[in-house]
């Protein structure tokens, strides 16, 4: 497994797992110093996306380094996290680094695909395909 | 059912549960409620966003129906008359750099709705958008 320092957990994390997570959750972490790792959990709709924008800017742009996107625990997306996403991503191109999203549910990545995402960013199925992607 | 909200960004979530609660008995797929929740996010955030100078005392009406074939759902306000049809959708992007970041919303709901249409009346907003249940 991947050496994770730096492990910040923000938001409540003692959901009931038969309930859908309501509350975005951000779970900021890095490999090796290189690359961050944001895990997103929740609904990313307008009130998700206030909640932890700061947040999630603060973790991937300011860090100008590539950055991996867990989307696996994202069970919502609809324009403003979309907006989120693509202001990040534009942040840290401006810094010389790339944003890769992955593990992405179907009806998340029909919405992602909706708004062209896929064409202009690296959105992959697996942790593993992300750092292949950035190694390649 | 219908809905009184308050323009606020909370006012999402209250709306779909009730709007959940309203369409449970009809046994929606999956694909067909997070349509409905993509059209609620969209439509209301639009009107929190934009149809109010100064939100505090204006309110939204949500009216939400459905029958064998389609669930159709109304939000009238009383802000600035604003056609959100009248809104191009964004050009698509060649890379991340040309990106802008907004003007998705209504195009997510364009994507789900059978039929989407906008009037002004009375001096109130009305939206009406329509969702295909096949």
């Amino acid at each position: 497994m991947l050496g994770f320092a730096d492990r910040v957990v923000i938001g409540d994390t003692a959901q009931p797992h038969t309930l859908e997570k309501l509350r975005m959750d951000m779970e900021l972490s890095d490999i090796d110093g290189r690359v961050s790792v944001v895990r997103l959990a929740g609904r990313l709709d307008a009130a998700g996306a206030e909640r932890i924008g700061l947040r999630f800017t603060a973790g991937v742009v300011a860090q100008a380094r590539p950055a991996l996107v867990d989307l696996s625990g994202v069970s919502f997306i609809a324009s403003m996290g979309i907006r989120l996403l693509i202001s990040s991503a534009k942040g840290l191109k401006a810094k010389g680094a790339t944003m890769v999203l992955y593990g992405a549910q179907p009806m998340v990545q029909d919405v992602l695909e909706q708004a062209a995402l896929d064409q202009i960013l690296d959105i992959v199925a697996s942790e593993a395909d992300a750092l292949a992607r950035l190694a390649g | 059912m219908r809905l009184e909200l308050p323009a606020a960004t909370a006012s999402v979530e209250r709306a779909r549960r009730a709007v959940h609660e309203f369409l449970a008995p009809h046994a929606l797929t999956p694909q067909q409620v997070y349509a409905v929740e993509v059209v609620l996010e969209e439509a209301l955030m639009n009107i929190v966003m934009h149809a109010f100078p100064k939100p505090e005392g204006h309110g939204i009406e949500l009216v939400v129906s459905i029958d064998d074939e389609q669930v159709v759902l109304r939000f009238e306000d009383d802000g600035i008359p604003f056609d959100p049809l009248s809104i191009d959708a964004p050009p698509r992007p060649a890379s991340i750099e040309q990106a802008e970041p907004g003007g998705l919303g209504l195009l997510f709901v364009r994507e789900r709705s059978r039929s989407l249409v906008y009037e002004r009346r009375d001096g109130r907003n009305v939206l009406t958008v329509a969702l295909s249940r096949e």
